[in-house]
């Protein structure tokens, strides 16, 4: 009773069911706003998130079988008080894991053919998944370090700098070029010299996240942290190493000429929450900066903390 | 009582988005349980220091330590909150679920019927989770607690510290007559005389208790000149 109960296999056929338990086209695809957001009535939207919710789907199942009508049915009863997974075959076999929030109702509609209307499939947080979601490219949004308004002309940040002397700067991520002073998505934070232990952190409610660190000659060593519990253990600014990571933890370095450029920090294994991700400087310095090309000597300790995209 | 936030939570703070504060209590009761609950799964330091016994050998030593709890998710809301500027005792409210549990005795009924809530220590935080920073505190304790008949939440009452009207002084007149019965413990005269709470007839005159307005000469005199009563009698009992 639990995330490995499937309502919809894909594989359903090959496991002797006898019909489609997809549902019906027609069902909304409805996300969590999950945001309490106030607006002065000639001011702009102030948003926070204050919730934790996912996906929810009114699912409907239009002239189907006996079998298909009872088994729905039957989840309904079976995961009351737990979740199961049901897949959306046409967003990519993306999974969820949730339960019916309301009773499927089903009706004799005709001779052998059923009808269920009004099926609330609801996802519910903290529960565990076959598969977490992992389409960036659909499903991935961005949080940035600063937010979109630039009150006065000067970005204000997102991210909660508490320990150390960070200041916002910017970089290129597009690799090329001089960022526009205000485009948000290009805003880091930057921590020059900074004492050991000093540390940023920023929330955000889904379930993975990814974020790209560039890599200097000047920066140094930092862990990384999720909700609490360090994932990466030094990683370093100058090369995109790391003495030891999580299982969870896929770390991807750029390769470049003379030097390796970006490292990418990618979680993905994490169910729906809010979620909390910490840079904490170790105040050591960058090892090697390039593998064989000059300059190859690590010379710094910054701390940097880059825009996160995450799932949701 | 004005607070004055770090730069880094005054610009956190600023942002036209970002997560929202949650809600952290902590309960230590009189018996000695720790409980930490929030309406978030999260893990933050702990405000309230709880006891912790060592041993060597025969020898326990109990210390004062803070604990770095996951806050189990049970709060189903908190507050109002209601602070004064005066010494107005200020009050807050909370509610626990009370669902989760075994069939017999539910989570917080067991607490309830196991701990004495009420008097229990609390210290009650709105919590920047990414600041890891409280914007408000309400340290206090539980002075009422209801629970819904149906078993389905606990409502905890909560007042501050320094709730002034809760003090308990001694029932006790002042004035030039001395309170105390005659003969009794707190008298400790032996004279088969009774006063009449006067000092002149006082003959346990070290533990009179009434004031003395005027004497003469350099030793006490035992002779009480007769005063008219003060027109303003102070209670400690009545809250300033």
């Amino acid at each position: 009773m639990a995330e490995t109960d499937i309502l919809n296999p894909t594989n359903w056929a090959a496991l002797g069911m006898p019909f489609n338990p997809n549902p019906s086209y027609g069902f909304s695809r409805k996300m969590s706003n999950n945001r309490l957001m106030q607006r002065p009535r000639l001011g702009p939207f102030i948003t926070r998130d204050v919730g934790n919710a996912g996906h929810s789907f009114p699912l409907s199942w239009v002239n189907t079988d006996l079998s298909t009508a009872r088994r729905v049915v039957k989840f309904y009863h079976d995961f009351r008080n737990g979740y199961f997974t049901f897949i959306n075959p046409d967003w990519g076999g993306r999974n969820f894991v949730g339960r019916f929030t309301s009773e499927p109702e089903a009706v004799e509609v005709a001779n052998g053919k059923w009808t269920i209307q009004g099926a609330l499939f609801e996802e519910i947080p903290t529960a565990r998944m076959l598969t977490y979601p992992n389409d960036w490219a659909h499903d991935g949004h961005p949080l940035n370090v600063v937010d979109d308004f630039f009150t006065g002309g000067t970005p204000t940040p997102r991210v909660a700098f508490m320990q150390g002397a960070w200041t916002l700067g910017q970089i290129a991520f597009s690799g090329f070029g001089v960022p526009a002073t205000l485009d948000p998505t290009t805003y880091v934070g930057i921590d020059v010299a900074p004492a050991a232990a000093d540390w940023a952190q920023t929330q955000y409610t889904g379930w993975g996240f990814q974020m790209t660190f560039p890599l200097a000659q000047a920066y140094g060593v930092v862990n990384l942290y999720l909700d609490g519990v360090e994932i990466v253990t030094s990683l370093d600014l100058s090369n995109g190493t790391c003495v030891s990571s999580s299982a969870i933890v896929n770390l991807n370095v750029t390769a470049g000429v003379p030097h390796p450029t970006w490292v990418n920090v990618t979680v993905t294994n994490v169910p729906l929450d809010i979620h909390l991700v910490k840079v904490q400087v170790t105040g050591t310095t960058g090892g090697t900066f390039g593998p064989t090309a000059l300059p190859s000597a690590g010379g710094g300790t910054t701390a940097i903390f880059p825009p996160l995209e995450y799932m949701y | 009582m004005a607070q004055t936030f770090p730069a880094a939570v005054k610009a956190r703070l600023a942002a036209s988005g970002g997560g929202a504060a949650v809600s952290l209590l902590e309960v230590y009761t009189v018996s000695g349980s720790y409980f930490a609950w929030s309406d978030s799964d999260i893990t933050a330091q702990g405000m309230l220091p709880v006891p912790l016994t060592v041993h060597s050998g025969s020898v326990y030593t109990t210390t004062w330590h803070y604990v770095t709890p996951t806050f189990l998710p049970w709060l189903l809301s908190a507050g109002p909150f209601k602070t004064f500027n005066n010494t107005t005792t200020s009050t807050g409210q909370v509610v626990v679920q009370n669902l989760s549990g075994d069939t017999v005795r539910r989570d917080v009924s067991r607490l309830f019927s196991s701990n004495a809530i009420v008097g229990a220590l609390v210290y009650f935080r709105t919590w920047l989770a990414d600041a890891e920073f409280a914007t408000f505190s309400f340290f206090g304790s539980v002075s009422d607690v209801e629970l819904e008949a149906d078993g389905s939440s606990m409502t905890l009452q909560l007042e501050s510290m320094c709730a002034w009207a809760k003090l308990d002084a001694p029932y006790q007149e002042i004035g030039i007559s001395c309170p105390l019965s005659f003969g009794s413990v707190e008298c400790g005269s032996t004279s088969s005389t009774p006063c009449d709470n006067s000092y002149g007839s006082c003959t346990s005159t070290e533990r009179f208790k009434g004031v003395l307005v005027e004497w003469v000469g350099a030793a006490v005199s035992t002779v009480q000149y007769v005063q008219p009563a003060p027109l303003v009698l102070s209670n400690p009992r009545v809250t300033g």
